[in-house]
């Protein structure tokens, strides 16, 4: 019951923020109503899930060799609901996918479990490497677009009506992508577990991987619907005040990094290429997201930048992981005690 | 649907600048036939531009009404109902300029009629550079700031016509005061065309350097 709760609670945090990052832009101008982008959101969110959540969720079975007992799992779940609720009252967004894992590693170090620090590091190497991927492809794709509409000389009323088009295509294939990393940095620390049994009011559920993503994932849609246009209104998002274009090469990157790390096609397909390996695993789509924004100002010479913010987030990128981690820690040590 | 709307707006657009050039033609044809003291045509061609200058507001009104019940454009939104509206200030200027003309009928000497038709001119270059610059600010800015600076170049010729004939007509001893002062008002008022399009020029200037 617990869990179910743990889980619910974070879901639904998520998809009140979340879905601002991908239809954000789309429905502050006004070219897509709301509820027919919650509506998209909920849909791609949930295929995302069920298709290729199970990929980047291998990460946590990969990573504790020895999986810790399932009646112990809200124990690294808590600090997790904890330090997210407590970055959104400050208005920093936060990635869960780092914070569970940070989580998992604090209190697999209580619990003495065997933890697979190589494959630890490897993660910590590809979340600060995909900020700065993001930084450079955001650019390159606001550059990208720019030029394409210069060389079809279209006018600024065919300019609107494609980046209509486009925010709302890539806004339902960003959210299909996000759908895979967000279910699995809420749930993924389950998915070892096949076949979960889960007591909810008296009853006794049987609930397997796919079913778990996809009871997730519609958590999520049922967060960005009641919740996110709240959001969007009273906090604002970050994307929505940003020009189509723009947002539209944030929207690119997003889909272009979310899918390079959860599809195994995709990571089939760039494994050949690279010199070297990529393996699916949750990633953070709100430093995606922020370090595109960032790649966006570099345009302006960074002047629409406010400097305040930005070092408090960055700094947060840092705080937040560590507060998890020690927040575990004391949390299980207390437990065990 | 949206498509077949973002073609129309284009065309209103288009159709608005085409008639603010046709009444630009049509005040030329005007000043020639007013000298001619062929005040028949005067008058046809004075309602031409009234009937030109009220499909021109009704043009921009849709266009305006559309482009906010829409939602289009929201980023240059501003600057384009800014530009539509500073334009249509124009065929208001040349409409009020020829009822003046054909109403209030001044004694022009026949001296000054080559300076007139060549302020007329240097105004109507202004128009036509300017609705060059306005028709390329939705598809090349850059054409739109080189247009737009070429009409404040024009716009001191027609200044400096304007200052000559003001200087002619206040030093003939044969008109009275009134005469001269009814002569001047209408050296202003055609000179006013081209002031009001380097005002424009100036904003769309400013509209395409900052997007």
């Amino acid at each position: 019951m617990l869990d179910i709760l743990l889980i619910a609670t974070i879901a639904i945090i998520i998809g009140a923020n979340d879905a601002s990052n991908v239809f954000g832009s789309a429905v502050g101008s006004k070219m897509l109503k709301f509820k027919i982008a919650i509506i998209f959101f909920i849909i791609f969110i949930i295929l995302g899930a069920v298709i290729n959540a199970e990929n980047p969720s291998k990460v946590y079975g990969n990573l504790i060799l020895d999986y810790p007992d399932f009646k112990k799992i809200f124990l690294i779940i808590i600090p997790v609901v904890i330090v997210t609720i407590i970055s959104l009252k400050l208005k920093i967004p936060s990635s869960i996918s780092q914070s569970v894992i940070f989580s998992l590693v604090a209190f697999s170090i209580v619990e003495k479990l065997n933890v697979n620090y190589e494959l630890f590091l490897e993660l910590i190497y590809f979340w600060l490497a995909t900020p700065l991927i993001a930084f450079i492809l955001s650019i390159f794709f606001c550059w990208l677009i720019n030029f394409i509409f210069k060389v079809l000389k279209l006018n600024v009323f065919q300019i609107d009506y494609q980046i209509r088009l486009s925010l709302i295509f890539f806004g339902c294939l960003a959210a299909f992508a996000l759908g895979a990393h967000l279910t699995a940095a809420i749930v993924g620390i389950y998915s070892p577990f096949l076949s979960l049994e889960l007591e909810f009011i008296n009853l006794n559920l049987t609930i397997d991987d796919k079913k778990l993503y996809f009871l997730t994932s519609l958590l999520i849609g049922l967060g960005a619907f009641y919740f996110s246009q709240k959001i969007v209104r009273t906090i604002g998002s970050q994307i929505s005040n940003i020009k189509p274009v723009p947002a539209l090469a944030i929207l690119l990157t997003q889909i272009l990094i979310l899918f390079s790390f959860s599809s195994n096609h995709t990571i089939g397909f760039l494994n050949t290429y690279l010199p070297f390996q990529i393996f699916a695993m949750p990633l953070s789509a709100s430093h995606i997201t922020f370090a595109s924004i960032i790649g966006i100002a570099s345009f302006n010479k960074f002047r629409e930048v406010k400097p305040e913010h930005t070092i408090k987030i960055l700094l947060s990128w840092v705080l937040i992981p560590i507060s998890v981690f020690c927040c575990s820690f004391l949390l299980t040590s207390i437990y065990n005690f | 649907m949206l498509k077949s709307h973002e073609k129309e707006l284009m065309t209103s657009i288009n159709l608005f600048l085409d008639n603010i050039l046709k009444i630009n033609n049509l005040f030329k044809i005007l000043l020639q036939k007013y000298f001619d003291n062929n005040f028949e045509e005067v008058q046809t061609v004075t309602d031409q531009i009234s009937n030109l200058e009220s499909e021109c507001d009704a043009l921009r009104r849709d266009v305006e009404r559309r482009i906010y019940s829409e939602t289009l454009i929201p980023e240059i939104r501003g600057d384009v109902l800014g530009m539509l509206e500073n334009l249509d200030k124009i065929p208001g200027q040349i409409q009020g300029n020829a009822h003046s003309f054909n109403t209030e009928k001044p004694k022009v000497d026949s001296e000054l009629d080559q300076n007139f038709l060549k302020l007329c001119d240097y105004a109507s270059e202004c128009i036509s550079l300017l609705i060059e610059g306005s028709r390329s600010f939705f598809v090349d800015k850059k054409i739109t700031i080189k247009k737009c600076l070429e009409v404040a170049k024009v716009e001191s010729k027609a200044d400096k016509v304007s200052t000559e004939l003001k200087k002619t007509i206040f030093s003939n001893s044969k008109n009275g005061l009134a005469t001269k002062v009814h002569l001047k008002y209408f050296v202003e008022i055609m000179d006013e065309v081209a002031n009001l399009s380097e005002d424009v020029a100036d904003r769309l200037i400013i509209s395409s350097s900052k997007n």
